[in-house]
């Protein structure tokens, strides 16, 4: 019974040791983890962010500058030193992810926390009633402080949600698929707040305050759900290092990782594609003077956007993600040049510029997807090189670069409106929509699209610097793949010589948790006969329960 | 260890104690604040005039041509009679505190006169003019390059030679007169509200903004007039974004913006927009919902022109 007990323990943990040693590798490493429930329910989760962030990234700006009233320089620069705020907030919540040790992981017990209080921060800052009381220094002072507090709480969403899916299963053709599949969701998520200020603007008859309350009211308090419900039923398969980096070795690691730095620093340097979206309601605007061309040029981005993401997994197959960034990004700056150049010639009818704008966003959606892949990839790279995993602060940096390249767009974006004699609405006046001069909508029009095509070029350098090709890859996950196969052996081994105390993997006091966390795993699994719960890790834990009672059965 | 964290921790203090005595030293009050801004203002469109005035010396100095639309908006009523339309324009009113001022079915119209303008020097000119009436009630974007389709209702040609004028302009406007006095910069400085310009690297970009206030009689309200009325009975009070206006008290108010774009030497203008709002408050519901009514204040017409100028060689 014994023997039977610990042979069954040990083809759950190794399901592939009768094989031949060649195979077993690749098997491991092309194991399916993930559950359909995963796929689902972290993308809603990611849908929900991003309608979040995609609120207030894309109509926070105008909400200041002509419903409340402050002047675009001063929103501009608050944007861009709470970005710069964000140098130190993120960094850390990376690597507090990375200490944390709960029955849940690392990432999730954070959404649960987090969610809920962010939604509200985000109902708060677009209410206009706030802000009728107060005179000029008061709104920004407002302003500042809701900003920081979101800035903060979206952090400690943001960090753990992006590293889910790292942890969420060691098979990198999944990691691609969950990816993929919930930027396409969160890219629809983005465009929620358009359909929503679309359709409340219809029903409060272009009352513009009133319509961008309502939108963060429905956003605000659906966000939350939808994330809580990610944390709750997305599993966290991939079981950390034993090691818990300190704070300096968070900041370090960037340095460190020479890809990864390669990575961000590009990644930083494509803040100037995100003026495209952010100028759509100035063009429709003040260009062609109707609000409602907004969603007819919002929505075929968007859709192109998600084309591109749903292409990008299959165009990886043909390239490796180095090529496909530089591919994709030329493409984009390409598209966008041509439109400028349409325009200046006498190409000016809105229809004409939407249908080119549809052709350039699609480029956008690989952008989208690819520089995650190679966050992974460089994560892989460095457990191959020194044997840690860090997505805490891998992802946590994602995310800083992510929100300081939103402020530099932000605060550029500001300042290039004031540069070409942008005029502001008068908040004293009930219903104004200043003209602007023919010298400031061609402005407006540069921003939208050459501006950004020139810039975003920039982008390519420090990837042809980046090393991480297709082969190199390749070579790394076989590498890894083999690495643990061993770990599990190793674990094998250790369990069978410890009976008490702390193990290298496991402390004690986690031990009896995470026993009872497997069990209900392992029981669902059997009556669902789904082998891919009892995964190697998971798996080892089991058989720690079957071979300590084994031997205290012994010891009685 | 511990003396190196106490060390820190009073440079610290220090360091904090100093910056907020030099933030309080620095700060000002608030009319001194004010102040400020009002000079500052002034300095900087008084710095602007300058130029404009090089620049109209420079401009008509030289021969050139220009195209171009001189587009104003009104407020007003559409009747159609024996199947004749005609507009009733100007319906726009105050009204009280017991009648809706701005009338319900009021549509913006818009009015356009299209300019040729051949000028040699001060004494030989030629400038042709054409009016267009739109008795649509699309608004002014929509119909903005659509001049074609438009009713033209005159075409008039006025010319000077050797300093000797003949011919006659639609509506008794001289083009050339109107560009003249933007530049000279007359009616820009009263009640400026800020002059700005930026470098770009061939053309320079400027721009002088102004605001007028009007009382009950038409009549001008100075920032004089209203320091001296202030604490009982000013029209306005604050400043800069913070301006909050009386509008039992301002019954009008015109926003004026002149941009030139000139090259780097400052030799000519290569285009010039002038851009006016004029605003009016009135009495209307407070909302869709709530019917008590309120004062409001809004744009009520705006004129524009915009001049590219063609040097001759």
């Amino acid at each position: 019974m014994e023997e039977s007990i610990q042979q069954e323990s040990a083809s759950e943990v190794l399901p592939i040791q009768e094989e031949s040693g060649d195979n077993s590798a690749n098997d491991l490493a092309n194991k399916k983890y993930l559950k359909k429930r995963d796929y689902i329910f972290f993308s809603l989760a990611q849908f929900a962010s991003s309608a979040v962030t995609g609120l207030v990234q894309g109509y926070l700006l105008f909400f200041y500058t002509v419903c409340v009233g402050i002047s675009p320089a001063a929103v501009g620069t608050m944007f861009l030193v709470s970005k710069i705020f964000d140098g130190l907030n993120d960094p850390i919540m990376g690597v507090i992810v990375d200490r944390t040790r709960t029955k849940w992981g690392k990432m999730r017990p954070y959404l649960f926390g987090a969610a809920i209080p962010w939604g509200i921060l985000t109902i708060i800052m677009f209410m206009p009633g706030i802000y009728s009381s107060m005179n000029g220094a008061g709104k920004v002072a407002f302003m500042w402080i809701t900003y920081l507090l979101y800035s903060i709480l979206g952090t400690a969403v943001g960090v753990p949600l992006n590293g889910l899916p790292a942890v969420a299963s060691p098979n990198t053709d999944e990691r691609a698929k969950i990816i993929s599949i919930s930027r396409i969701l969160g890219s629809i998520g983005e465009q929620s707040a358009l359909v929503l200020l679309t359709l409340f603007l219809i029903i409060t008859q272009d009352n513009y305050p009133s319509s961008y309350m309502l939108m963060a009211l429905i956003i605000g308090i659906l966000g939350p759900l939808f994330m809580v419900l990610g944390a709750k039923f997305v599993k966290e398969r991939l079981e950390p290092t034993s090691r818990t980096p300190n704070v300096l070795e968070g900041f370090k690691y960037l340095f460190k990782n020479k890809q990864f730095l390669l990575l961000i620093c590009s990644n930083l340097l494509t803040f100037f594609r995100n003026f495209v979206s952010a100028m759509i309601i100035y063009v429709v605007s003040y260009i062609y003077a109707n609000g409602s061309l907004q969603i007819i040029f919002s929505l075929p981005g968007a859709v192109a956007s998600m084309i591109g993401m749903m292409i990008a997994p299959k165009m990886r197959k043909l390239m490796d993600s180095k090529r496909l960034f530089i591919l994709a990004t030329i493409w984009h700056s390409a598209a966008l040049a041509l439109i400028f150049f349409i325009y200046i010639i006498g190409g000016k009818a809105w229809w004409l510029v939407a249908i080119l704008m549809f052709i350039a966003m699609i480029p956008v959606g690989i952008l989208n997807v690819i520089p995650h892949l190679m966050a992974t990839d460089t994560l892989d790279y460095w457990e191959d090189k020194t044997g840690d995993r860090c997505e805490g602060i891998t992802f946590s940096l994602m995310s800083l670069r992510s929100k300081v390249s939103s402020g530099l767009k932000d605060y550029t974006m500001s300042y290039l409106l004031v540069f070409f004699g942008f005029s502001q609405a008068l908040p004293f006046l009930s219903d104004h929509t200043p003209v602007q001069s023919d010298f400031t909508k061609l402005g407006l029009f540069s921003i939208y699209t050459i501006i950004p095509a020139v810039l975003n070029l920039i982008s390519i350098v420090p990837i042809l610097f980046y090393k991480l090709s297709g082969k190199k890859m390749a070579e790394i996950q076989g590498r890894l793949a083999v690495k643990r196969l061993e770990d599990a052996k190793r674990l094998e081994g250790i369990v069978d010589e410890e009976v008490k105390g702390e193990s290298d993997v496991y402390s004690v006091v986690a031990e009896e948790e995470r026993k009872q966390e497997l069990a209900k795993e392992l029981d669902e699994a059997q009556s669902n006969a789904d082998a891919s719960t009892a995964d190697v890790l998971l798996g080892g834990a089991t058989e720690i329960n079957d071979v300590m009672d084994v031997d205290k059965k012994e010891e009685e | 260890m511990k003396a190196k964290k106490k060390i820190l921790l009073l440079t610290s203090i220090l360091l904090l104690a100093v910056m907020c005595f030099a933030l309080l030293a620095g700060c000002k009050s608030s009319e001194e604040k004010e102040k400020d801004y009002y000079e500052n203002i002034t300095k900087s469109v008084d710095k602007r005039v300058e130029t404009l005035n090089v620049l109209s010396q420079n401009v008509f100095s030289r021969a050139w041509t220009a195209k171009f639309m001189y587009a104003f908006t009104y407020y007003g009523i559409k009747d159609e009679e024996s199947g004749q339309k005609t507009i009733t324009p100007d319906t726009v009113t105050r009204g009280s505190a017991d009648t809706e001022g701005w009338q319900s079915g009021s549509s913006q119209f818009v009015h356009f006169m299209y300019f040729e303008v051949d000028y040699t020097n001060e004494e030989n000119y030629t400038v042709k003019t054409t009016t267009f009436e739109d008795t649509s009630r699309k608004n002014y974007y929509a119909n903005k390059d659509k001049i074609s389709k438009f009713n033209k209702t005159g075409e008039l040609t006025y010319t000077v030679k050797d300093g000797v004028a003949a011919g006659q302009l639609a509506d008794g406007i001289d083009p050339v007169f109107v560009i003249k006095l933007s530049v000279d910069g007359e009616f820009i400085k009263q009640n400026g509200i800020g002059a700005s310009d930026n470098f770009r690297i061939y053309t320079h970009f400027m721009r002088v903004e102004t605001r007028q206030v009007r009382g009950a009689e038409g009549n001008l309200i100075t920032k004089s007039d209203n320091d001296a009325l202030a604490g009982n009975g000013a029209y306005w009070s604050g400043y800069g974004e913070d301006i909050k206006y009386d509008w039992e008290k301002v019954y009008g108010m015109s926003n004026n913006r002149l941009t030139v774009l000139y090259d780097k030497g400052k030799k000519k203008i290569n285009s010039l927009e002038i851009y006016n709002e004029d605003i009016i408050s009135y009495y209307t519901k407070q909302d869709k919902v709530n019917t008590k009514l309120v004062l409001k204040a809004d744009v009520v017409r705006f004129h524009e022109m915009v001049v590219k100028f063609n040097y001759k060689k």
